[in-house]
């Protein structure tokens, strides 16, 4: 039935007028079992909500990452933040510690949530919001270079305005979140899928190379006055995957 | 505890106008559309979601995704078409507002476990959009976002808008959810660089990742002290938002209880916090290319308002643009 029939037919759920007035002269009436078990309802989804954005130490709690310079970084501002209070703290001392503190806590917070589960699982009510917890201090960027003779040249350098080979491709937010973690430690396997990808689809566009090279250039992030005093820091190639592209031909 | 009950249960009875839940549709709809449709365009859709084994993306994804892609086959190119396809024309209905009480929530519905199935599949690929995106949806399945400014009300009383009362618990949840968001976001950020330790430098070296920022941001060396104004105030925002919350829960009852409930609800908290939210989205917007995050987060905004206190702000607007074009009229005639 459609919804202009059932207002001809008087079906219609109330104006917000008669639904006022509705609730004025309802002061008595007993909320029946759909009420109550609306009323359970949202306090289950409101506690799934709530839980689950507790945050969540484990989806970082990996020992390679933390030995990532802009991991190793904060753990050395914060040392010497907690030595301030009078017992020096060092650096290793402070990530033992605090490694079993997020283990505890992972584990506390996977038992809260764990009765909300099937409800993230099956409905899609999750509440992953980890954004922009630190900044990237030694962030990486890919570059791609193929071979042509015994040269070789850069075809794609992320936000370049020069090399822009595959720029609508690699540009795009989701593939810079996935090319953003793959400069991390612990997604090797990917990478090397993701490189072989960009070697076939190099083979095509540049039939004169012979190879291409994938890699990650990262750089410590200049200080506001290495920016004005014009020093940015060098950087380097890590991560390289040099791939011939005769078995695409 | 019999009497908590009843008030927690008269709360969940009231009903309000359907506008505030409209607009949530609404621009919630065109974020669903603007999520699939640029990477439609660029060609990614295999790229990104269909598993290598088939011949279209960069990486295995066999056992990856949603129960509903696992129930389906797994991520092959017709799996995963369908589901994009399916989402978009989804989409686009909640954007117009069809399919009645029930039907609109069919669609919601549909539209949510497609994006859910998608967003899934390649975890690398993903971002906290597409949660909140999901969350939004599954919102609209629970509210009867079609009551008003949708085709139903046209079709119902050959006008957009309509006074049709829907339930108000969709909204509360709605502004619950936002809350969530920002004080969990705001609690993740336990990095020295968003606290005095670190210097505020957060935003600053955030800025200068190319991995987010549109284009090369070197300039901000020239404008330091502003972006540690803005570290700061984005955290304090953030793990603050929950303010927002309980202004909204104690103004209910004005003039009542103590000190504190009438220091809190001496102002309307809305407006500084919605002000900073827009501003600070509207930035993120322009430096950076994060996604359709921020315009699916401004879609809670219009929440935080009663439908009464949105359709005063719409007249209020209306008329200063009237008399803006009145005065233009009458000038260009002069």
């Amino acid at each position: 039935m459609s919804t202009r029939e059932e207002a001809k037919e008087g079906a219609a759920p109330p104006t917000v007028a008669e639904a006022s007035a509705e609730a004025a002269g309802a002061g008595a009436a007993k909320p029946g079992l759909l009420a109550h078990l609306l009323g359970i309802f949202v306090i289950y989804h409101l506690a799934a909500v709530v839980i689950q954005a507790i945050p969540d130490p484990g989806v970082g709690l990996r020992r390679s990452a933390w030995r990532e310079p802009t991991v190793q970084q904060e753990f050395k501002v914060w040392a010497e933040f907690f030595s301030g209070f009078g017992r020096e703290v060092t650096v290793d001392e402070l990530q033992d510690r605090l490694w079993t503190i997020a283990k505890g806590f992972t584990d506390g917070r996977a038992a809260l949530a764990k009765p909300f589960g099937p409800y993230a699982h099956y409905i899609g009510v999750r509440q992953p919001w980890r954004m922009f917890v630190a900044p990237h201090r030694f962030p990486t960027a890919l570059v791609i270079d193929v071979q042509e003779g015994d040269t070789w040249r850069v075809v794609y350098a992320d936000r370049s305005t020069e090399h822009t080979w595959r720029e609508r491709t690699f540009s795009h937010d989701r593939m810079r979140a996935a090319i953003f973690r793959y400069g991390w430690p612990g997604y090797s396997g990917i990478y090397r899928d993701f490189s072989r990808w960009i070697a076939g689809m190099a083979a095509a566009d540049f039939p004169e190379a012979s190879h291409v090279r994938v890699r990650m250039f990262k750089r410590r992030s200049p200080t506001p006055e290495e920016v004005r005093e014009d020093r940015v820091p060098k950087g380097e190639s890590i991560y390289p995957m040099t791939i011939p592209l005769e078995a695409w031909r | 505890m019999r009497r908590s009950w009843a008030a927690w249960l008269a709360i969940l009875g009231r009903r309000e106008g359907g506008a505030s839940l409209a607009v949530f549709r609404i621009i919630t709809a065109a974020a669903l559309i603007y999520n699939l449709v640029p990477a439609i365009l660029r060609g990614l859709v295999e790229v990104l979601w269909v598993d290598a084994q088939y011949g279209g993306g960069y990486r295995p994804l066999s056992g990856a995704g949603s129960w509903l892609v696992s129930l389906l086959g797994g991520p092959t190119p017709a799996v995963v078409w369908s589901l994009v396809g399916v989402t978009l024309v989804a989409g686009v209905v909640l954007l117009v507002g069809a399919g009645g009480r029930i039907g609109g929530r069919l669609v919601a519905l549909v539209a949510l476990q497609g994006m859910f199935a998608i967003s899934m599949i390649n975890g690398d690929a993903k971002g906290s959009y597409d949660a909140l995106l999901c969350n939004s949806l599954w919102l609209l399945v629970l509210g009867d976002g079609t009551a008003t400014l949708s085709l139903d009300a046209r079709r119902r009383g050959g006008r957009w808008r309509s006074d049709l009362a829907v339930a108000a618990w969709p909204r509360y949840l709605v502004i619950a959810q936002i809350i969530a968001v920002y004080a969990s976001t705001g609690l993740h950020k336990v990095s020295a660089f968003w606290l005095p330790m670190g210097g505020y430098t957060a935003l600053y070296y955030i800025l200068l990742q190319p991995t987010w920022h549109r284009w090369e941001m070197y300039w901000i060396a020239w404008v330091f002290p502003l972006t540690q104004v803005l570290t700061a105030l984005t955290w304090i925002w953030e793990v603050s938002f929950p303010l927002v919350g309980l202004y909204l829960y104690l103004r209910q009852r004005p003039g009542k209880g103590g000190r504190l409930r009438r220091l809190i609800t001496r102002w309307d908290l809305r407006t500084p916090y919605v002000l900073f939210g827009v501003s600070m989205h509207l930035m993120i917007f322009l430096l950076m290319e994060v996604g359709p995050f921020s315009f699916i987060t401004l879609a809670y905004y219009p929440c935080l308002y009663r439908p009464e206190e949105l359709r005063r702000a719409a007249a209020w607007i209306g008329a200063r643009l009237r008399r803006l074009r009145g005065v233009g009229s009458a000038s260009s005639a002069a």
